[in-house]
């Protein structure tokens, strides 16, 4: 009866409609890892023996590296992501006249994909530095940024993020001042979503190994807290499944 | 064994009633017992919300006491379903789960083995006194002069005695006439809106429109205001006794909507009948062990673990429907009854699925103010959309089509802050722009009363940050344009009237507001 109930809410459009759109991209990841896409060649993030900055700066601006980086970015965020913008959407669908109701759900998710891709970029340089002060073992790096997430992931700063991806702003229904609107809510939304999922995906970055079993893992995690209620900006420690606040 | 609830007024709402005696006896059984007993009466209260500061304020916490464990709280307390369609299946068992601790108290002090929970109709145009608070729950002292556990000095109405509630707010005309329970996106319906567990605040949600009147304005106009009483917040309001009469009206009123009409049906979804997803519903048996239930277990108040009927749900409106109202209204001869419920029901199915927005004002508008003090805010409406609900209005002169109604609009006031509950506005829309009260009286939308808006405002409650949306339907002040032929509108003024003063420091404000229109599609001309 459970299943029967969740496959009932998965069929609800836009969630269905996401969720179709984020297989679709998790069918392509898959299918650039068997073609040998793996996480160091995925974002062209330099193998060991050759991370230092000189090598970052002849490789970055290479137009080719970049749009390959681009797009392997873009599959992944298509497919962590899509499934969390079913709050966004629905208020964008009922909060525009019916004829603008495409443009400014288009023009939300450009501004939100756009915030993401600079994103991609900062986390990117930042599995880089982690290589770099780890001495090139992707071990070590690996191990710090899991340190980092886990740190992240109990403190109040990611709760205070999670909190806001829940606003919902005014939008203006009529003129540019609604395609602007909506720009600007894809735009803050993509920031707290940011702030909310970085340490999640700055994991498999900072490995050449299992990168797609991180990022489902992630995935579960992401979804999981984003459909939770509100819970206080505090320091929680999950153990067995309940929260241990660490002060009132 | 089923029970019977009676109303509160059936032996003059004073202690010559047995079941208010047995009822102010049973309480303060339950009161003395500790927090962290589950049928005690605190942690009963609890499990609808609890908020340590403000139970630490008003005397109903003192630290060193033993709080339940952590585990106990999180699956017990701050429970209460509200902005959502499981408002009334929740508040069903948690009132069947106090009436049968009471009951079982009771018993063993040497009371009636038949006690049930009375109800307080404050609807009920045949009594001239139903609007005010029963005596029984207004004097300090029971008959053999013991302190009165119905008695709370943390109850303020609205400052005079005996505390009266208005006529309009307790008016049961439009919630009784909606003809769905589930409250669609953006429009009204009788129970509320589909969601998942939902305590306090809201995601883009609303108000089912038994919840928004007169459920909460009966809330904040008891409990009072500045400072607020213990029924004017969702995490104090049970701790007072006169909320579960209120809770039992608000149950008798599910009952009424039901048997007043074929069509009025609760939801067949799994989601609502199984739900919620999320988290068990669950309160106390008698024994203090888990009672988890579902909206399922709700549907029959006579099914083994509820037990109880009402002695009255008669229908005070006599059966007339909204739809059959609004024709009247309008003067038309062509409208035919639905043959069944069927018809009805599809022809529902048929409106709901185009909803579409209006017209949108975004500027936040502040509400502190004393009393009487009127904010307002120009929505501007989109030409083009307005087109159709003005074509929307030809089927009244064409002759062929006999049961489809005009459009039917709604006036949503949205992202609804303040970090104070206990505030009272009065709504109105005003065609005419004018500044004079009289111009604009007669086009009353309805009445934000704050309850729960407190915590939907912390971005730290769960659901909350985004403050509560209430939506009016003024679908009769539309028809009262159309009428006078004065439905061609660029835009449209919508006041804010204070019932009582706002001090600036709640920080009360309304984020937007927005007009929908409801009915078939239309293309653009």
């Amino acid at each position: 009866m459970r299943l029967k109930d969740y496959l009932s809410i998965l069929a609800k459009p836009p969630l269905s409609i996401l969720v179709v759109v984020s297989s679709l991209a998790w069918v392509a990841m898959l299918v650039q890892h068997q073609h040998g896409l793996g996480s160091t060649d995925h974002f062209n993030i330099p193998p060991i023996d050759e991370c230092h900055f000189d090598f970052l700066l002849k490789t970055l601006p290479n137009t080719k590296s970049l749009a390959v980086r681009g797009w392997c970015w873009l599959v992944m965020l298509l497919a962590m992501m899509s499934p969390l913008l079913v709050e966004p959407i629905n208020y964008l669908w009922l909060r525009s006249l019916s004829r603008k109701r495409a443009i400014t759900i288009i023009s939300f998710l450009i501004a939100y994909i756009a915030i993401w891709m600079l994103a991609g970029i900062g986390l990117m340089l930042v599995a880089f530095l982690l290589k770099l002060f780890s001495n090139n073992h992707w071990f070590t790096a690996f191990h710090l940024a899991l340190i980092l997430a886990v740190l992240w992931q109990v403190s109040p700063g990611k709760q205070i993020c999670l909190n806001h991806c829940h606003l919902t702003p005014r939008l203006s229904p009529f003129g540019m001042a609604a395609i602007w609107d909506c720009c600007r809510y894809g735009f803050i939304t993509g920031l707290w979503c940011i702030g909310s999922c970085w340490s999640l995906m700055l994991l498999p970055l900072s490995t050449p190994h299992k990168h797609i079993v991180l990022m489902a893992v992630g995935e579960v995690i992401i979804i999981r807290e984003r459909y939770r209620a509100n819970r206080p900006a505090q320091w929680h420690i999950p153990i067995l499944g309940q929260n241990v606040r660490l002060r009132d | 064994m089923v029970f019977t609830r009676t109303s509160v007024w059936a032996n003059n709402g004073d202690f010559n009633d047995r079941t208010l005696l047995w009822y102010a006896r049973g309480i303060n059984i339950l009161q003395q017992r500790p927090i962290d007993d589950p049928t005690s009466w605190r942690f009963i209260a609890a499990i609808h919300g609890f908020h340590i500061d403000l139970w630490k304020d008003l005397g109903y916490f003192t630290r060193g006491e033993q709080l339940p464990t952590q585990a106990i709280q999180q699956s017990y307390w701050n429970q209460c379903q509200h902005q959502t369609w499981y408002f009334l299946p929740w508040h069903r068992g948690y009132l069947a789960s106090l009436e049968a601790i009471l009951r079982k108290a009771i018993i063993d002090d040497g009371g009636p083995n038949d006690w049930a929970m009375p109800y307080w109709n404050y609807s009920d145009t045949n009594n001239p006194t139903a609007r005010e608070l029963p005596p029984a729950f207004s004097q300090q002292l029971m008959p053999d002069n013991t302190p009165n556990p119905l008695f709370v000095s943390q109850r303020y109405g609205n400052g005079s005695v005996p505390f009266e509630l208005n006529s309009i707010d307790v008016n049961l005309s439009s919630v009784l006439q909606e003809s769905d329970f589930i409250s669609r996106a953006r429009i009204t319906g009788f129970g509320g809106p589909e969601t998942n567990f939902h305590h306090s605040g809201v995601r883009g949600g609303i108000y089912g429109a038994l919840e928004s009147q007169p459920h909460n304005i009966v809330h904040v106009e008891i409990g009072g205001r500045n400072p607020s009483g213990l029924m004017t917040d969702p995490d104090t309001a049970a701790l007072d006794p006169i909320f579960w009469l209120h809770h039992a009206n608000i149950d008798r009123l599910w009952e009424v909507w039901l048997r007043r009409s074929n069509a009025h049906q609760n939801p067949t979804k799994s989601t609502w009948l199984n739900g919620p997803l999320s988290r068990k519903l669950v309160v106390p048996r008698v024994n203090g062990q888990d009672w988890e239930f579902t909206p399922q277990d709700m549907l029959i108040t006579t099914a083994p673990d509820l037990d109880y009927e009402y002695d009255d749900i008669s229908d005070p409106l006599q059966g007339s429907t909204g739809i059959s109202v609004r024709f009247r209204r309008l003067r038309t001869p062509l409208f035919q009854p639905f043959e069944n419920a069927d018809d009805m029901e599809r022809e529902q199915e048929q409106q709901n699925r185009n909803i579409e927005l209006v017209g949108a004002d975004n500027t936040t508008i502040e509400l502190s103010g004393k009393k009487a003090s009127a904010a307002s805010a120009q929505v501007q409406l989109d030409m083009r959309t307005m087109n159709k609900v003005n074509r929307s209005f030809r089927i009244l002169s064409n002759s062929g089509i006999t049961n489809q109604e005009p459009d039917r609009i709604f006036l949503n006031v949205e992202n609804i802050r303040s970090s104070q509950d206990g505030a009272v506005i009065d709504v109105y829309l005003n065609p005419t722009g004018s500044d004079n009260f009289s111009d604009y009286s007669n086009y009353y939308a309805g009445t934000i009363a704050f309850f729960g808006v407190r915590k939907a405002s912390s971005n730290d409650e769960p659901q909350g940050g985004n403050g509560v949306t209430q939506v009016f339907d003024i679908t009769k002040i539309i028809d009262e344009l159309y009428l006078s032929q004065e439905l061609n509108l660029e835009n449209i003024q919508v006041k804010f009237v204070n019932r009582y003063e706002i001090a600036s420091e709640d920080n009360a404000t309304v984020g937007g507001i927005s007009i929908y229109r409801q009915g078939l599609e239309i293309d653009e001309e």
